[in-house]
């Protein structure tokens, strides 16, 4: 009778084995793949801010150069409304810089949606809490068989070997589910993705941001001027202008880099948007997976140059 | 780019060409102090309408930025509320070994 029994359990668990490994060779995702949408989600993390940055940069300079109209201002009151006005302005432009981030942080909340949906402790956790529960009977099982209620004793083990093969077969039916999920909204997500990283790009190449930073510029050099005549015309001038031409400098060096960081957060916006129309891509062949981790690895270094260009400005924020 | 936004932009470039005018004049030694009051007004007129055109731009800027992406939170809720569905069942595991756990300390302290 028990030999019969322990046959029909080891027939079963056969049977339950080869679904589960027929259920694993279809639809699910390689470990460089899982891997690559990891990879994504990390790069995405660090792409963030930049476009306020920018704006921030603007703002900064647009104060500096106020800061040189104001004082060649000979009224008293005409330069306290002045640096008044500037201070609030200044405010004004900072806050509307975060705003600016709105789309970076919509991608930064999906990536990370996406990491905790393709990470192992979502598949593990059900394996470790069904061999837990085998473990849990099996020990309640040895405590019955002390109390001699039954006639017989309870066979020991039974339940602990049957939620291993349970534990395998719910981590391998929830690799696949979660597999399947990542797979479908990776897919469904690049169309949006997509569209963002354009929506994102025009702002940024619209002529509103460009008249932005040339009105910067040309009224750098204008302001710094009437700063300059008005010391001229004061009594006595002011001859040494040294440390008011090095701020200049220092202006007009960060005015030049804003069309050059601008260039580097489209070229990296991009970059964000192909890498994830790999990667999609990729999820339904695994030969592609090499694509996406060249295309990767291109975005990681358009973000280290972002991370570059914007350094200064992080550290002055801190 | 609308009608507004252009306007907006062409109106900035007149602006900053006016004020390149003014502040030509403004430190000229042939204007009498009466004059030079004057168009140190006019000048800080001027940068006042500067401010509020820059303030406007970058405004357009942020609201252009701001109406992408309302899909892609949808689909970011969407995947949260997935993962944790999947974790449900670890839960109710954990009860079910707790409640194990209990009737074989019950069981000990017979």
């Amino acid at each position: 009778m028990k030999t019969k029994q322990s046959r029909v359990f080891s027939f079963a668990c056969q049977v339950f084995v080869i679904v589960i490994l027929s259920l694993t060779s279809c639809g699910s995702l390689s470990k460089v793949q899982i891997k690559s949408v990891g990879s994504f989600a990390n790069a995405c993390d660090s792409f963030n801010r930049y476009p306020s940055l920018l704006l921030a940069q603007i703002a900064q300079i647009r104060m500096e150069r106020g800061l040189f109209y104001a004082a060649s201002l000979s009224d008293p009151q005409n330069k306290i409304n002045e640096l008044n006005s500037i201070f609030e302005a200044f405010e004004q432009d900072m806050k509307l810089a975060s705003k600016c981030d709105f789309s970076l942080k919509i991608l930064k909340s999906y990536s990370y949606a996406l990491k905790v949906l393709t990470s192992d402790g979502r598949w593990k956790s059900r394996g470790v809490e069904f061999r837990s529960l085998g473990r849990a009977i099996d020990s309640l099982v040895i405590e019955t068989n002390k109390l001699n209620i039954f006639e017989e004793q309870l066979p020991v083990g039974v339940a602990k070997s049957a939620a291993k093969i349970v534990a395998y077969g719910a981590e391998t039916l929830l690799k696949r589910k979660q597999h399947r999920l990542t797979r479908a909204f990776v897919s469904e997500a690049d169309t949006l993705v997509q569209a963002l990283v354009l929506g994102l790009v025009q702002t940024l190449r619209s002529p509103q941001l460009t008249a932005l930073i040339e009105n910067e510029k040309n009224g750098l050099p204008l302001n710094y001027k009437s700063f300059l005549m008005s010391l001229n015309s004061s009594t006595p001038p002011l001859s040494n202008t040294i440390d008011y031409d090095r701020k200049y400098l220092q202006l007009k060096e960060q005015c030049s880099k804003l069309t050059y960081s601008r260039g580097y957060i489209i070229s990296a916006s991009n970059r964000l948007a192909k890498t994830h129309k790999e990667l999609a891509k990729s999820l339904y062949n695994k030969k592609e997976a090499g694509e996406v981790f060249e295309q990767l690895s291109h975005l990681i270094e358009d973000i280290e140059m972002l991370q570059k260009q914007f350094k200064y400005i992080v550290e002055a924020e801190w | 780019m609308s009608e507004k936004q252009n306007t907006l932009v062409a109106q900035l470039s007149e602006i900053s060409n006016a004020l390149k005018i003014v502040e030509e004049k403004r430190f000229s030694s042939t204007l009498s102090p009466a004059q030079k009051r004057e168009l140190e007004q006019a000048s800080t007129v001027l940068r006042d309408r500067e401010r509020e055109l820059l303030a406007q731009i970058g405004q357009e800027i942020a609201q252009s930025i701001k109406t992408m992406g309302s899909q892609l939170t949808l689909l970011s809720k969407k995947i949260r509320a997935k993962t944790k569905k999947m974790s449900y069942t670890t839960q109710s595991l954990n009860k079910v070994k707790k409640a194990l756990l209990l009737v074989k300390k019950l069981s000990q302290s017979f």
